[in-house]
């Protein structure tokens, strides 16, 4: 049996259900997933300004629906998906470092942090001057 | 079975294989060149070595000094004029290494940094924190990747090598991912496969070394020579065999006895921690016997204190030392003491080769640890081994390239000639086998029959013993049987042709440690304790014939220094 | 190795391939001596030695070095040679051939599409100038070396294209080990060869195709690091297109 042909290695079917098995791919389906949310998000707002278009009357009409019980439902789904859509990102900031410090990167729980307290703030700065106040 | 011809086979794809590989492509582009290895590069052995490679860079070194602590440390059995060569090639390539990227660790101004190091009256070892053959290896192997004309045959496993009319013509070998024995004709064949740790029970080597380019240059017709020269590192893990490196000791580490004594003022006063391997190797060893070592569930074993460096060297210095203490000995050296013993390391001997890396056989060359200049003689000081890797890798690669160059273009392919033979040995001899001994069990009964009777302390009665044993298990060999039956990927027929190799390879040792009736350097005779120069100043060279192994004297090529007494 | 006293025997199951028996892996159990410091590799050498030598698996230095022996172990890539039994709670243990990788025997598995990563970055010193030997070594502080020290020891066990999502829906893609191995030559203050390795990298396939997972810096045995220097390669290469369009006439 002096000569053999070159066996095909098996490639092996990866299980559509593969990240179950790790609690990180899972953050990391969620995190992806997250976008579209803010995306659909996106399009809600577009659809308040269509509404407003249409005069007072068809607002208010619009507003009902937007008080709605589902719509809250809806909204709150969506803030959680945006706040782990941020929060996810600033996380991570530390991967790429900007500066050295004393031949080190900063610790990563700093730049994190500080990005964080950055969006925060910016955030309560912003709806302070859209409802002058919380 | 295909068609394959190269200018030059290196066989052996760590340090040397690859630095020989590198010289011979920079010596022509046209030569055609195959770096065929049973392993991917990566996984040479090189890659454990820890401790840094010697060469001098500072101006309070010396050649003289270099060469003078190799040859003292050699126990004057090394070739002098091989020893000088190699001091003077060996800072040239540590800063060939650095310019092609290894990163070598630092002194604050930039320079490549030196340490302290066993048997060296000063600091001349470079390192790589505690990495060195980590880095090395891939630097090299990532450098090998620029050249076009560098070919590799990874996972191929080099069976025989092919001689006509006393001229190599190329090797055979199986091609593990397809199961095909290939001939691969050729004009020169380097022997880089290292050295042979695996016919001992308990050595810091790592799976792959079992001496096969050893075993395959024997079966050549060429000769080994100083077999009976083991290496016994003084620090290895209890049971697993793993090495601490001796910069450990080059950094200040003590080695104490059960009664907290720093033991070696006994043995080696001057050099205390820093003596050579060979004896404090012995030193530990008596230790024990005399009752000072410590027991533990893998044996008796004494200890290598590094507290006093403190956290910080260690991390910097030693972080690998660190990371194995823990993980393999469950013990933090910043907060305790690592448990250590003496262990199979090194071979010394090997192939025999000139200064320029030629066998004498045309066509074959050996460079690294298979190989033996012979600039170890009968010890080697630690971080030489890897300057030797560079130096004669390279001189290896440019000899063999000389030579192919200068040879005529090969007609038709001879190899595929003569690998007829060798298939039906592999595959209608070994893989038919249905046998009735255990591979394993020949395999252990020699790993164990050489660790008691040809280990640190020697008697002619042990090693005669050990012979009758070893020539006993190889006609054992013949009737071990294979029991996968597909050639394809077949780890089990290469586990057998491996312990071929290490039966040919351990009754070389064997052997020739019962005719050296002195004790010099490693090989100590309990019934010629001293050594005897009006005797047996000479390397000792085994040759193959049909009716076994025939010694022949080589006397050392002496130039400077003259033999004195060896005291440390 | 002595036998420290075994305690209940440990069972295996191993997954086998073995293309002359069937078309398909299949797995199969072994039952083994056990002591509390056996690796799963003593455990598979135990299987070799003395239950069945047909299993076929790759390992060398046993020291977690050489790269040679990752395997799925429970679900995670893991070295087999650093990972003690006692630290598995699931029985039998169950060990596969490294995810994502095309199986050639048992254990072993097809390496040669990293091989060829390996080479597309360029992994060597680049310099429009050479420095000749005898004026000695190019200068490299401490700090300097401490830029690339960490991309510098990956050892080349693929765990993390075993770990890597992207790289087992995209088998093109260039993957964590050789994305750090380009940025240890970027870091490295010797070489001059950043314009053509950005470019061989910064590609679809490329570093690009990276979404972040992270899993690859969770497996790496070594500290290596890859999801970040990935994501520094992008934040280069990113910085680099902006340089050649803003500021076109400036020197790389």
């Amino acid at each position: 049996m002096a000569t053999e042909t070159v066996r095909k290695p098996y490639v092996r079917h990866r299980s559509a259900w593969w990240w179950t098995k790790n609690p990180r791919y899972v953050l990391f389906q969620f995190r992806e997933m997250s976008s579209v949310f803010v995306v659909l998000y996106a399009f809600l707002v577009l659809w308040q300004l269509w509404a407003l278009r249409g005069g007072e009357d068809a607002y208010y009409a619009f507003l009902l629906m937007w008080y709605s019980r589902p719509m809250m439902a809806l909204n709150a789904v969506v803030l959680a998906f945006a706040v782990l859509h941020s929060v996810t990102w600033f996380a991570l900031t530390a991967k790429v470092p900007l500066f050295r410090i004393r031949g080190r990167p900063p610790p990563a729980a700093f730049v994190i942090g500080a990005n964080l307290a950055i969006w925060i703030g910016l955030s309560l700065l912003i709806v302070k001057l859209l409802y002058g106040g919380f | 079975m295909d068609r394959l011809a190269y200018d030059i086979v290196i066989v052996g794809g760590g340090a040397a294989g690859l630095r020989a590989a590198i010289a011979a492509a920079e010596t022509s582009r046209s030569l055609r060149i195959a770096v065929v290895s049973k392993v991917y590069p990566m996984r040479s052995h090189t890659v454990s070595a820890e401790g840094g490679t010697a060469a001098v860079l500072r101006d309070y070194d010396s050649f003289d000094s270099h060469g003078f602590d190799t040859v003292k440390g050699s126990d004057f059995l090394a070739d002098q004029d091989a020893v000088e060569f190699f001091v003077r090639r060996a800072p040239p390539e540590v800063v060939q290494m650095e310019h092609w990227g290894c990163p070598w660790s630092r002194e604050p101004d930039g320079r490549v940094a030196v340490r302290a190091f066993g048997g060296m009256t000063v600091k001349r070892t470079v390192f790589a924190a505690d990495k060195v053959g980590f880095h090395m290896l891939h630097t090299l192997f990532q450098t090998s990747l620029k050249y076009e004309t560098i070919e590799r045959l990874d996972e191929w496993f080099v069976t025989q090598i092919f001689v006509e009319a006393g001229k190599v013509v190329g090797v055979a070998a199986l091609e593990l991912r397809s199961g095909a024995l290939h001939a691969v004709t050729a004009k020169a064949v380097v022997i880089a496969t290292g050295g042979a740790g695996r016919v001992y029970e308990f050595t810091t080597n790592g799976a792959i070394k079992t001496g096969d380019g050893m075993a395959l240059a024997l079966r050549a017709g060429a000769p080994l020579k100083d077999m009976e020269f083991l290496q016994f590192h003084p620090t290895c893990l209890p049971g697993t065999g793993i090495l601490i490196t001796e910069a450990a000791r080059g950094e200040g580490g003590y080695l104490i006895n059960n009664k907290g004594e720093r033991f070696l003022k006994k043995y080696v006063p001057e050099k205390m921690e820093l003596g050579p391997r060979d004896i404090l190797s012995r030193s530990i060893l008596q230790e024990i016997r005399e009752g000072r070592g410590f027991q533990g569930p893998y044996g008796q074993y004494v200890a290598l204190d590094l507290r006093h460096l403190g956290e910080d060297v260690i991390n910097k210095k030693l972080p690998m030392v660190r990371e194995l203490s823990r993980e393999y000995a469950g013990v933090d050296p910043v907060h305790e003491p690592i448990p250590v013993r003496p262990g199979q390391h090194y071979i010394m001997g090997g192939v025999h080769t000139d200064i320029k890396g030629s066998t004498g056989m045309a066509g074959l060359f050996a460079a690294g640890e298979a190989a033996c200049v012979s600039i170890n003689g009968a010890n080697r000081l630690g971080s030489n081994s890897l300057s030797e890797c560079l130096v004669f890798g390279a001189e290896a690669g440019r000899s063999a390239a000389a030579y192919a160059i200068s040879q005529p273009a090969v007609g038709s392919n001879p190899a595929t000639g003569l690998v007829k033979a060798e298939e039906t040995r592999i595959f209608d001899g070994l893989l038919k086998r249905e046998g009735g001994e255990s591979l394993s069990e020949v395999r252990q009964e020699m790993q164990h029959t050489m660790e008691e009777n040809v280990g640190i302390y020697r008697s002619g009665e042990a090693l005669e013993k050990a012979l009758a044993h070893i020539r006993d298990l190889r006609r054992r060999w013949d009737r071990v049987g294979v029991r996968d039956k597909d050639p394809f990927f077949n780890t089990e027929l290469t586990t057998t042709l491996e312990l071929d190799f290490m039966l040919d390879v351990a009754e070389a040792i064997t052997n020739a440690a019962l005719l050296r009736r002195e004790s010099r350097g490693a090989h100590s005779r309990t019934d010629y304790p001293k050594r005897d120069d009006a005797n047996y100043l000479h390397h000792s060279m085994a040759y193959r014939t049909p009716t076994g192994l025939r010694f022949e004297k080589l006397p050392v090529k002496i130039t400077k220094w003259q033999p004195a007494a060896r005291v440390y | 190795m002595a036998d420290k006293g075994t305690t209940k025997p440990i069972k295996l199951r191993i997954s086998r391939y073995r293309p002359e028996r069937s078309g398909e892996p299949f797995d199969q159990e072994f039952t083994i001596p056990y002591r509390d410091d056996m690796v799963v590799l003593d455990a598979l050498n135990y299987i070799k030695d003395h239950i069945d030598p047909t299993l076929t698996y790759r390992w060398s230095c046993r020291m977690g070095i050489c790269g040679s022996c990752g395997a799925n172990v429970d679900g995670t890539p893991k070295l087999t040679c650093a990972l003690y039994l006692r630290d598995l709670k699931k029985r039998p243990v169950h060990i596969e051939p490294l995810a994502n990788f095309a199986v050639l025997k048992d254990l072993v598995v097809d390496i040669e599409p990293f091989m060829e990563k390996l080479e597309t970055v360029k992994p060597y010193i680049i310099r429009r100038d050479e420095r000749p030997i005898e004026r000695g070594e190019y200068r490299q502080t401490p700090e300097e070396l401490e830029l690339y020290r960490q991309q510098s020891l990956c050892i080349n066990c693929m765990l993390c294209y075993s770990a890597c999502p992207v790289y087992g829906y995209d088998e093109k893609f260039l993957g964590p080990a050789a994305s750090a191995l380009a940025l240890r030559y970027e870091l490295d203050t010797r070489d001059q060869g950043s314009e053509e390795r950005l470019a061989a990298i910064a590609t679809t396939h490329g570093i690009w195709q990276c979404t972040l997972v992270g899993e690859c810096s969770v497996v790496c045995p070594k500290d290596v690091d890859p999801a970040g220097a990935i994501q520094q390669l992008k934040a280069r290469a990113a910085t680099r297109l902006m340089k050649a369009m803003l500021l076109p006439l400036a020197p790389r």
